[in-house]
């Protein structure tokens, strides 16, 4: 059986594309061979093209850094056309071999630039079984056209005036958005069989089975040795576990080398040890080497992100997933282990795979499916609790109490950990920013907590001439998440919003009078509905006042109908948020 | 900014000498053989990772056909203080640009327990483009943890360059920094140090060569300071050929070399060339324009859109450049200058640097420093970047000015004409020339808690420099977007009819761009019974307060010489009194050499129902010296103040 797809594409250069757009590039694989490609350039004159061959058409190989990956042995066929100019044409052919089967196929049909044309089509033998899926988020008009007689079998999609696919904040992947179809080849007739080869969940597994039979045949000395000292007075499995995820998530720094098939099979675990540094696979096979040792049931898992918006059970294929991490089950559990987040406590799958289908290789012959919870959102909390008073010069100066957990935590660790004091401090004052640009941070202080703790940063600052006054009476605004809706703004939004997670945030302040005593206070309010909701209360005694925001996100995939329920809740918060404290001194 | 570009040929760059039998300095410098594990301080522990050394050198030699070429080791020495630290260095990257062969690629991680883990040669991978950056090796290393050391080190033979600057600081410390220049006797170089870094000592126990030798105990991290410049101000050293004795005793690079170099390839055209120039600019009607000053304004301005400029198009002949409109940047400077010479315009070529980068040196000619071209007009006393698009004539680039440069001219005595050069000053515009005013009707509407604002901004020379020139090429989201940037509301859907004014081709940086549109704001208006608190100060867009906690190193830098004037017109509402105006005085000033550099003022009357609020700032200098940078900060703090100004509004 031979895969074969050919490719011909015509792109019409507009004025305002002409300085971006200077060359193409056509990625090529050990497992996609590009191949046969031509390309040209239609010179138009104002009135007709004439075509003429392009022959700057070089190998590449190129590499960055931009998806996590420090290796993938990526080449492109980089095709230049520098003497282009508006109204020209560039047609580019080629052929892409299928080496690998299970890589085979997708017909995508949207672009990040308007679309005139697009077909696609499928052609092959009445004995070969296709299985196809399609994907319709930009709500195009699918009708394909099935065509076969004795021999073969062709369908084909079509369609015109595709507009351009947009990128908007807290949006989706590409494949949120676009339009597709997934094609996977099931079986194909032999003289004597049919031969499995992909589009099922068995004939899935057992190619993932088969990349991973070679590796960690015999246990090596050295991870029996780690796994011993790791788990030597754990009393209990899930003790074990704990001690050997956390060993590697702390151990092994994430670096990948991704370039053919170091793509998808997990290097040696004890190499991984030595080297101290693996991808995903290579963490997610350690961890299941490390517990077979301890005798633990963890076994490895492909899953994809959320980038990737279909499922193992809907579509079974290689297509469904771009990650790998370690899976604990019994009669009572399952928990996922994925040690590439690096601040992660035991237990909290990384945000990214949440909702997401595992599929799980128990043994040789056997798997199972298991999806990672989405995580509640009362796991997800930022609290940001502060006492403060006002000085006869209008300043405010406080300390504040900011505790993080679940992703809240894990989010902020990963960019805040490890910096110096002064990253730490100028990137403070942005994130915990009250009233005015005159906010500074005074001292702060990271609280060494245990994993599983919440995250918690104590600081004092100011806030220069906050408090307004007049005519004896002091007047301030205690509600800081005064933009904190700004995120949400849905004028002209097309996409549907992609949060990583829900979760609540929270504000208290504890005003503390002093010489002053309480003349009026803003009402309480509260606006509830299942996307979002916020809780606005204020409570004043003889020495102090009380303030809550209690903001929390229910939902975290906000779809296009679901935006003028959203937009009320945005609405009625902006009514809310300017209203002022009114102080008078105390006699 | 543009690159350096090499033009011309320079025939020193070739040896023709005897090869002999040679030791290179790389071949005895090896790393140890048993090394031990940096023991960091407390206080450098508190960094992700310390560079325990950096010993580089750079040795001249001639290859087997006598052809100069350059061995260039770099050795580092890393300390690993924590994971952060690990992802840092356990990885490297060597550069490949240039090499024509790899001699050695070593790297090694030892622990904290002294083991050392050597290179897994299987992790080295070339690659063609890495990063866009170019053709690079990239590695891993093994056995990275914290606490442990990083060592890397590769040499590579190099294809010759005459002159290199070299920024001697990185992101880290550096606890000893080593640099080695090696040559044949007979070529001699100069070396220049910048920025507080060490001087170079020659070697004189090395006799069959020269060697140049810098040692320096510590350098600081790149910190970078709000208002200083980037790379200009960074600790570095230059490097550059000066004499080949076996050749000649005269210097190889001189100020009037270097102008000869550019006056020949810029300012000699062929004749028939010249003709059909003349032809091109009488068809459109630019020789034809009455003055000097509109003649190069409608060159420019044809030039600058009807031909595309860039490096990705060959040198090739003038005259098919012209009939293409593709041109390459050397093409396109010679095409002004031919152009001026048929209009018998007087011109000069400044030749600088981007300031931000590096500053001209007067005292070491080299090609490093003429990199940034500009035009100068003694006649009407203008100046242009003729590459720059968003440039035009009075306005080049910023970042030439307060800076020296070579300016180049032709002076002819009958038939002979050749270059006449001079380094002068390139001194900044005046601050008038640079404005960003407000004009803001403001109407306070009580009952909905709103403000209606009308605003009008106008933005004039280098404050339109980055939108005026561009926006009318720019798709209508691109618009969309660049004007946010200059709404007072963060929510798009609030603003109304807006324009922006002012951006054809005739209207750049002759009239200012206006940009005009109306909003209601719920966000300035705060409420406390019957009391209306306006955050007028939030009137002026918002600033960003300048902090300075630690102690200042550089000097402080602006673009470019501007002034701000904000008038905001609000009105009382009707029954309401304003209180507290006297609040929105301030007056903040810094004086450099007892004139007035930098000032924020802002004054209030009112008139009938109105408030007038005037808020001026100004900044009339480039560069600030540290003695006066705490004045600065304050006129620069001043408009933040002001940010925070309100106006209370009561029942009367």
């Amino acid at each position: 059986m031979q895969i074969t797809k050919t490719f011909s594409e015509k792109f019409l250069i507009s004025r305002s594309t002409l300085n971006i757009i200077r060359n193409l590039k056509v990625r090529t694989s050990s497992f996609i061979k590009v191949s046969d490609i031509q390309a040209y350039i239609h010179v138009y004159n104002g009135k007709n093209h004439s075509k003429k061959k392009l022959t700057d058409i070089v190998l590449k190989s190129e590499d960055d850094l931009k998806n996590g990956v420090f290796y993938e042995g990526d080449e492109f066929y980089v095709i230049n056309f520098f003497d282009a100019k508006g109204g020209d044409i560039i047609e580019v052919n080629y052929k892409e071999t299928y080496v690998e089967p299970q890589f085979f196929g997708a017909l995508f049909f949207a672009e990040y630039y308007p679309v005139l044309h697009r077909s696609g089509s499928i052609s092959c033998a009445n004995d070969i079984k296709i299985v196809r899926k399609e994907f319709n988020n930009q709500q195009l008009k699918f009708d394909p056209k099935i065509e076969s007689d004795k021999k073969k079998i062709s369908i084909t999609w079509a369609f015109d005036s595709l507009k351009p696919i947009v990128d908007e904040e807290k949006d989706g992947s590409y494949k949120n958005k676009s339009s597709y179809v997934l094609l996977s080849i099931e079986s194909y007739k032999t003289k004597d069989s049919i031969k499995q080869i992909a589009g099922t969940a068995k004939n899935l597994y057992a190619w993932y089975s088969k990349l991973l039979e070679s590796i960690d045949v015999i246990a090596d000395s050295s991870i029996i040795k780690l796994s011993d000292s790791l788990t030597v007075g754990a009393k209990t499995d899930l003790d074990k576990l704990k001690r050997i995820f956390y060993w590697v998530e702390s151990k092994i720094a994430y670096l990948a080398y991704e370039d053919g098939l170091g793509g998808y099979i997990p290097r040696e675990s004890s190499l991984v040890c030595k080297r101290k540094y693996g991808d995903c696979k290579d963490m997610a096979n350690l961890i299941v080497q490390l517990c077979k040792t301890a005798k633990l049931p963890v076994y490895p898992t492909w899953i994809g992100t959320t980038d990737i918006p279909y499922q193992f059970s809907e579509f079974p294929s290689a297509f469904c997933s771009n990650h790998m991490i370690a899976t604990y089950i019994t009669a009572t559990d399952t928990i996922f282990l994925d040690a590439t987040g690096r601040f992660y406590p035991f237990g909290l799958p990384t945000s990214m795979i949440q909702g997401k289908e595992g599929f799980v290789g128990v043994d040789k012959n056997n798997f199972v499916i298991a999806k990672v919870p989405i995580i509640n959102k009362l796991k997800n909390i930022i609290h940001d609790s502060v006492v403060l008073s006002v000085n006869e010069n209008n300043d405010i100066k406080g300390r504040g109490y900011y505790k993080l957990s679940g992703y809240e935590k894990t989010d902020m660790m990963s960019y805040f950990e490890e910096k110096s004091y002064e990253w730490q401090k100028d990137h403070l004052v942005k994130l915990l920013q009250k009233g005015n640009n005159k906010f500074s941070i005074d001292t702060f202080n990271v609280k060494k907590v245990a994993t599983e703790d919440p995250y918690l940063i104590t600081y004092t600052f100011t806030v220069k001439n906050y408090v307004s006054e007049n005519k004896g009476e002091k007047y301030l605004n205690l509600n800081f998440y005064k933009d904190y809706f700004d995120q949400f703004f849905l004028s002209g939004r097309i996409n549907a919003f992609y949060l990583r997670y829900a979760g609540r945030q929270k504000l208290t302040v504890n005003f503390e009078l002093n010489n002053y005593t309480v003349k009026e206070l803003p009402e309480n309010v509260e606006f509830r509905n299942e996307i979002i909701e916020y809780k606005v209360k204020y409570h004043s005694s003889k020495t102090n006042i009380i303030f809550e925001n209690t903001i929390d996100i229910n939902k975290i995939n906000i779809q296009p109908s679901e935006f003028t329920d959203l937009g009320n809740v945005s609405a009625n918060y902006k009514k809310t948020k300017s209203k002022l404290v009114t102080l008078i001194s105390k006699k | 900014m543009k690159k350096l570009k090499y033009i011309g040929t320079l025939t020193l760059i070739f040896f023709v000498n005897a090869f002999l039998a040679q030791s290179f300095y790389y071949q005895a410098h090896n790393w140890e053989k048993t090394p031990t594990v940096y023991k960091p301080t407390d206080e450098q522990k508190k960094q992700d990772i310390i560079i325990v050394f950096e010993k580089n050198s750079y040795e001249i030699a001639y290859d087997a056909d006598g052809q100069a070429v350059i061995y260039e080791t770099m050795h580092t020495r890393y300390h690993v203080n924590n994971q952060k630290g690990v992802d840092e260095v356990n990885k490297g990257y060597m550069s490949m640009r240039n090499v024509i062969e790899e001699i050695d690629l070593n790297a090694r991680s030892i622990s904290s327990e002294n083991k050392i883990t050597y290179l897994n040669r299987s992790t080295v991978k070339a690659v063609d483009n890495f990063e866009n950056a170019g053709a690079y090796k990239i590695f891993a290393i093994d056995g990275v943890e914290p606490n442990c050391d990083v060592e890397i080190k590769y040499t590579n033979k190099k294809q010759y360059y005459t002159y290199s600057y070299n920024v001697a600081s990185s992101n880290y410390k550096t606890l000893e920094f080593e640099t080695h220049i090696l040559s044949p006797k007979n070529l001699v170089y100069d070396i220049r140090c910048y920025n507080g870094l060490s001087n170079f000592i020659k070697d004189t126990t090395t006799t069959d060569k020269n060697h140049w030798i810098l040692m320096q105990g510590s350098i600081h991290s790149n910190k970078k300071e709000k208002y200083s410049a980037s790379k200009a101000n960074k600790p570095a050293f230059m490097f550059q050929l000066s004499y080949n004795t076996d050749k000649t005793k005269a210097k190889i690079y001189s100020w009037e070399t270097i102008s000869k170099e550019y006056y020949n390839s810029l300012f000699i055209e062929d004749n028939l060339n010249l003709k059909s120039l003349k032809k091109l600019l009488e068809s459109n009607k630019i020789s034809s324009q009455e003055t000097t000053e509109k003649k190069i304004r409608e060159l420019e301005s044809y030039i600058k859109t009807n031909f595309e400029i860039s490096d990705n198009f060959k040198n090739s002949d003038l005259a098919k450049s012209i009939s293409e409109k593709k041109i390459s940047e050397l093409n396109a400077i010679r095409l002004f200058v031919a152009s001026f010479k048929i209009m018998a315009i007087g011109f000069e070529i400044a030749l600088t640097t981007d300031r931000d980068q590096f500053r001209f040196d007067t005292k070491m000619p080299s090609y490093i420093y003429v990199n940034e071209y500009v035009m100068y007009f003694a006649e009407i006393d203008k100046y242009m970047s003729p590459l720059e698009f968003s440039s035009r004539l009075g306005f080049p680039n910023p970042y030439v000015f307060n800076n020296e440069g070579l300016f180049i001219k032709e002076v002819s005595i009958g038939d002979i004409s050749t270059a006449s050069s001079k380094i002068k000053v390139l001194k900044p515009l005046d601050v008038k020339s640079s404005y960003h005013n407000y004009e803001v009707k403001a109407d306070v509407n009580i009952s909905s808690s709103t403000l209606q604002l009308d605003i009008t901004q106008k933005l004039a020379g280098y404050s339109a420099y980055y939108l005026q020139p561009i926006y009318r090429f720019l798709n209508d989201e691109q618009k969309l977007e660049s004007r946010k940037a200059y709404y007072l509301s963060e929510d798009i859907s609030t603003i109304k009819n807006a324009q922006v004014l002012n951006t054809d081709e005739k209207d750049l940086f002759v009239n200012p761009m206006i940009i005009k549109y109306s909003v209601e704001q719920n966000d300035y208006l705060e409420a406390a019974g019957t009391k209306y608190f306006l955050k007028v100060g939030l009137l002026i867009g918002k600033q960003e307060e300048l902090y300075q906690d630690e102690v200042r190193i550089n000097p402080a830098e602006t673009g470019y010489p501007h002034y701000m004037n904000r008038e905001l017109i609000i009105n009382i509402p009707v029954g309401y009194k304003a209180t507290n105006l006297n609040e929105l005085v301030i007056k903040k000033v810094c004086n450099v050499g007892g004139a007035e550099a930098a000032t924020f003022s802002s004054s209030y009357q009112v008139k009938d129902d109105k408030i007038i609020v005037t808020v001026y700032e100004d900044y009339k200098r480039v560069d600030y010296p540290l003695s006066v940078f705490n004045e600065f900060k304050e006129v620069i703090n001043a408009a933040a103040d002001f940010n925070k100004r309100t106006i209370v509004f009561e029942k009367q």
